[in-house]
């Protein structure tokens, strides 16, 4: 009798625990769905490398960024060589410095030109540029894919910056499980026609990224993902 | 039960939008193409001729301001079911084009009717369609009004094909005005060529023009009305009268005196009347330009010793210095623009001479030109867009007109016919 009094006990208990569960359960999935709920983003951060060298002097005036130097010849493919045997050259014999030459160096110092210093901050990247390139994104793998898609297809074709300045256009951006864009919304627009266009041109023109990872698929197809076009 | 919620925990995580921000556009020009001007099937040579002269115009208007790009004309095709009024879309999509602009011709050489239209490419409609009559000399104005409304139609602000530009060109006995279009199709003096005259400014209705000149042998202010060509002489006070700027409302001149024998700053009226002196420094203070609202007064100072860009209130109270880097700064223009900068010439380290902006909040300095020659006088165009200065770049010596956009892209010489020229002033959009 007592040992079938435990197994009632147990039972009973077992029951109420899965009772319990479920009632807790429920009431954190409707009081979860009762509440509206706050959408969260996710913030992508936009660093900016900053190049290596010497600070200028703030007393002088600023300088453009040079474009960077030609690769050295060495790098350049070997062109493969014909049958014909290599004939050695003589070295040439040494010719005496011309006096075009020389007047020409002459005039170089004279006008003491100055070579370009390396310019940047100490605390900056050898790599680092100050152009588009130099932008790395940090955050999701996704995103950085859009991203750089997008931007490679948004064109602001016969407007100036100052006619855009401020403004800006959002959409929402739906993306299948391949990658492709599968629909696309504008929440906000800029106000400018031209500007509008051509965001929508620029998620057309990209069309599709790469399939998003598995972990995301149903909220990019389900939530979508908030772009905000800028200048 | 930990595992069932986190289970419904992470459908929270699908609850949440990515957000992405896209920025750094790429602002490229608008590719327009220029069909052949279409003539009426019985047009003389006469008309033939002016239609292609017309053409050429128009095609190098296209390609000046840095919101169009002109397509090409060798890629065009060529298909019979093109025509100016219903162009055949397909074939100007395929050659890159986004816009067409077409042109019907016909009437005489002395009345010559002329449409003008604009099309959409992509969407295939007609965005905008204007008719003029005109004798041919005339019809570079067709062109500029086309132009500027071609351009306010896509970015939405007018263009500036119908301003005019002043310089100062030197002469074999002196140095004389000009004044000519943006193509340099009219280039025209407008002051005697035997005499020194300098400096010139615009009314900010582009009616007028002043300048300095000797022709009173003491470099005094003139005045000089651009339809009858009527000069007034509006300041002759004692030593210089010089760099003039007309204040935005068109009621006041603020100039460089140098009354008691040092240079400072005083602003008048239209008629040269009620002068209020406005800087009282031991230093040159020279070359005042108006901010877009009018209510300040940027000009060159050298109290600190070395020549700076100096701000101050329009009735010269709250002076102060602007620029704090590079040690010659001078000849300041603030952008018509309600938000603009002031463009200066400033010598650098390296002793040439290039065109900075400064922002007259901050003070912080953007370098616009680099390593070509010298490049000095920039003055704004009347939308702000874009700056004209001069440069000694090229093999050709001597100062050479050119442009830029206000970011330093684009730079690009005009006028070709220009040289040996100085301080060039961008006037104000033609009132028409």
């Amino acid at each position: 009798m007592p040992q079938k009094n435990r197994l009632r006990g147990l039972r009973r208990a077992i029951v109420t625990s899965i009772a319990l569960h479920f009632i807790v359960l429920a009431g954190f999935v409707v009081a979860r769905d009762s509440q509206a709920r706050p959408k969260r983003t996710h913030k992508v951060i936009v660093t900016k490398l900053v190049k290596l060298g010497k600070k200028r002097p703030k007393e002088l005036l600023p300088r453009k960024t040079q474009p960077k130097p030609a690769a050295p010849k060495s790098v350049l493919p070997k062109v493969p060589k014909t049958s014909q045997p290599e004939q050695k050259k003589k070295p040439a014999p040494d010719k005496p410095t011309s006096k075009r030459v020389l007047s020409a160096l002459e005039r170089l110092k004279q006008n003491n030109i100055v070579e370009d210093d390396s310019e940047g901050d100490p605390d900056g990247v050898v790599e680092g540029t100050e152009t588009d390139l130099s932008q790395a994104i940090v955050g999701n793998r996704f995103a950085t894919e859009i991203y750089r898609c997008l931007k490679s297809k948004y064109e602001l074709a016969g407007l100036k910056p100052s006619q855009v300045a401020g403004k800006s256009v959002s959409v929402v951006l739906w993306i299948a499980a391949d990658g492709s864009f599968k629909d696309h919304r504008i929440e906000e627009g800029s106000g400018l026609e031209r500007f509008d266009d051509a965001v929508e041109q620029a998620i057309l023109r990209c069309g599709k990224v790469e399939p998003p990872p598995k972990s995301i698929q149903r909220m990019v197809l389900e939530d979508g993902i908030e772009v905000q076009f800028q200048p | 039960m930990i595992c069932l919620l986190t289970l419904v925990s992470a459908e929270d995580v699908f609850a949440e939008r990515m957000r992405i921000v896209v920025g750094g556009a790429n602002f490229r020009a608008y590719p327009i193409a220029v069909s052949d001007v279409e003539t009426a099937s019985a047009s003389t040579d006469s008309l033939n001729k002016v239609a292609k002269d017309f053409l050429k115009l128009l095609r190098r208007n296209v390609d000046f301001p840095r919101s169009l790009e002109l397509v090409p004309p060798t890629s065009y095709l060529n298909d019979s079911r093109d025509s100016a009024r219903k162009p055949y879309f397909k074939n100007w999509l395929n050659v890159g084009a986004s816009g067409l602009i077409t042109a019907s011709l016909g009437g005489s050489p002395n009345q010559i009717k002329l449409t003008l239209r604009l099309f959409d490419v992509v969407r295939g409609k007609t965005l905008l369609s204007k008719n003029y009559e005109k004798p041919d000399k005339l019809l570079n104005e067709a062109i500029y009004d086309f132009l500027d409304a071609v351009v306010e139609v896509l970015s939405g602000e007018k263009g500036v094909y119908s301003s005019r530009i002043a310089y100062v060109k030197r002469m074999p006995k002196g140095k004389a005005v000009f004044v000519t279009t943006m193509d340099g199709k009219s280039v025209e003096r407008v002051t005697a060529p035997n005499v020194l005259s300098l400096l010139p400014a615009w009314s900010a209705d582009g009616k007028h023009l002043f300048f300095t000149s000797y022709l009173k042998n003491n470099p005094d202010l003139f005045q000089l009305e651009m339809e009858g060509r009527k000069l007034d002489w509006i300041s002759n006070k004692r030593g210089l009268n010089i760099g003039a700027s007309v204040s935005p409302d068109n009621s006041k001149i603020a100039l460089t005196l140098s009354i008691d024998g040092n240079t400072e700053i005083y602003v008048m009226n239209r008629e040269g009347k009620k002068l209020k002196r406005l800087t009282d420094s031991w230093g040159q203070d020279v070359s005042p330009t108006w901010s877009p609202d009018g209510s300040q007064i940027g000009f060159v100072s050298s109290r600190s010793g070395n020549p700076h860009i100096y701000v101050m209130q329009s009735d010269g109270t709250g002076q102060r210095r602007l620029t704090f880097q590079g040690k010659y700064n001078q000849e300041p223009d603030w952008s018509p623009r309600a938000d603009g900068q002031i463009v200066f010439t400033a010598r650098d380290e390296r002793l040439a001479y290039d065109i900075f902006l400064v922002n007259p909040k901050t003070g912080v300095i953007t370098r616009l030109t680099q390593d070509q020659a010298n490049n000095e006088s920039p003055n704004f165009s009347p939308d702000g867009q874009q700056i004209v200065f001069t440069s000694t770049r090229g093999p050709k010596k001597g100062k050479k007109l050119y442009i830029m956009d206000v970011d330093g892209a684009n730079q690009r010489r005009i006028v070709m016919d220009a040289i040996q020229v100085e301080t060039p002033a961008w006037g104000p959009r033609s009132a028409n």
